[in-house]
């Protein structure tokens, strides 16, 4: 005698779309951050084409460094023939997010191969980051995840590396239309916005937002992760506080009932 | 060739702070309570970011006057991401918050002459 369903059976789970089609999927998801990217790329060739910098030099951090602001600070300071310790050390400085960046993927990371953690990791920047911790909060198995970030990912690395080019092919003509420090601070605004969803997110970017306008004026931009400690403290003492109070309210309850 | 060195350099160290985590953690877990405030740090990182970047802005207008005033153009470029802002957190949609904060500029820019 065979089992039935004592209510409607569920539906049965499509399968997974393939791997090529989830890649193209974390592409067109990418399109309309680098259309917010791209400027701010434009701006750093700029940057290279006004400077002493060899252009091929510059247009070398792209893919060296792959990442805005440190590529524009690096400029600057080949430029300003800054000793090697100051390049090495600001550069780092700015870029220390991409290791908090790492240490919230990595748990959707793990059991992946060693030659796709070594290609994440370095297509790892602001928005890459912030596309796959959206796609990796829709719960998806492990292979989806790792295709929508190669996706996403290699098309902003080639995306970026145009960008760059263009820039120093036609100098500031680009920029003219809108400030290229509009343009970043519209892409990283709409990453961060959907997570005011979230209580306790809501804590850490507002703390945060307003710690980061005190702090300005720590050097080397260290304001902004000392702002993104303070935040991120916030949500989890308010957090914590929460909760204490949750099982105190149901220990109350308890000793009532009882 | 010491610029080249340099670049060569800067790359090897981005790509360390992009990876150590990572490689170091493997299949392990960070504790709970650490994956938590990592969750919590990473927008918060974001929104710091766009936070001192529209401060600057914003000092930089207001130039060296005794009291503080807002110049019309940093006033605009944060109307301009509020916009932004506000439609990202309503339709989770990047384009559209790209859309509404650049024309949102441009009109303002047009009606107020910043």
């Amino acid at each position: 005698m065979t089992a039935t369903c004592e209510q409607p059976c569920p539906a049965p789970r499509p399968p997974p779309p393939g791997p090529w089609v989830t890649a193209r999927a974390g592409a067109r998801a990418m399109v309309p951050l680098l259309a917010g990217v791209a400027p701010f790329g434009a701006v750093v060739g700029a940057t290279v084409a006004a400077s002493s910098v060899d252009p091929w030099v510059g247009w070398s951090t792209s893919w060296t460094v792959f990442g805005g602001t440190a590529q524009l600070s690096a400029v600057t300071l080949l430029d300003a023939g800054a000793p090697l310790v100051v390049l090495v050390t600001t550069v780092a400085i700015i870029n220390l997010r991409l290791a908090v960046y790492a240490a919230a993927l990595a748990p959707h990371w793990r059991g992946a191969p060693r030659w796709w953690l070594a290609l994440a990791c370095y297509l790892l920047v602001d928005p890459s980051y912030a596309l796959g911790a959206q796609h990796a909060a829709t719960d998806p198995t492990p292979a989806e995840h790792r295709a929508f970030y190669l996706g996403a990912g290699l098309t902003l690395w080639v995306g970026w590396l145009v960008a760059c080019a263009a820039g120093i092919a036609v100098g500031d003509r680009i920029t003219d239309v809108v400030p290229p420090g509009l343009v970043s601070e519209l892409m990283l605004v709409s990453l961060v916005a959907p997570a005011l969803r979230a209580v306790e997110q809501r804590v850490a970017i507002v703390v945060a937002a307003a710690a980061a306008v005190v702090l300005l004026a720590l050097p080397l931009g260290t304001g902004t992760l000392v702002a993104a400690g303070a935040g991120a403290l916030a949500a989890t003492v308010l957090t914590a506080r929460r909760v204490a109070a949750q099982l105190g309210h149901d220990d109350d309850r308890s000793e009532v009932s009882s | 060739m010491t610029a080249w060195l340099a670049v060569g350099l800067l790359g090897v160290v981005s790509y360390a702070l992009r990876s150590v985590v990572v490689l170091v953690l493997g299949d392990r877990a960070l504790p709970t309570s650490l994956e938590r405030f990592v969750a919590r740090l990473a927008p918060a990182v974001l929104a710091a970011m766009v936070a001192g970047s529209l401060a600057k802005a914003v000092l930089a207008g207001s130039g060296g006057s005794g009291a503080f005033a807002v110049a019309p153009a940093a006033a605009v470029r944060v109307a301009s991401v509020l916009a932004g802002g506000l439609v990202a957190a309503r339709t989770g949609s990047v384009g559209r918050a790209l859309g509404v904060g650049l024309v949102t500029y441009l009109v303002l820019t047009r009606l107020l002459g910043a």
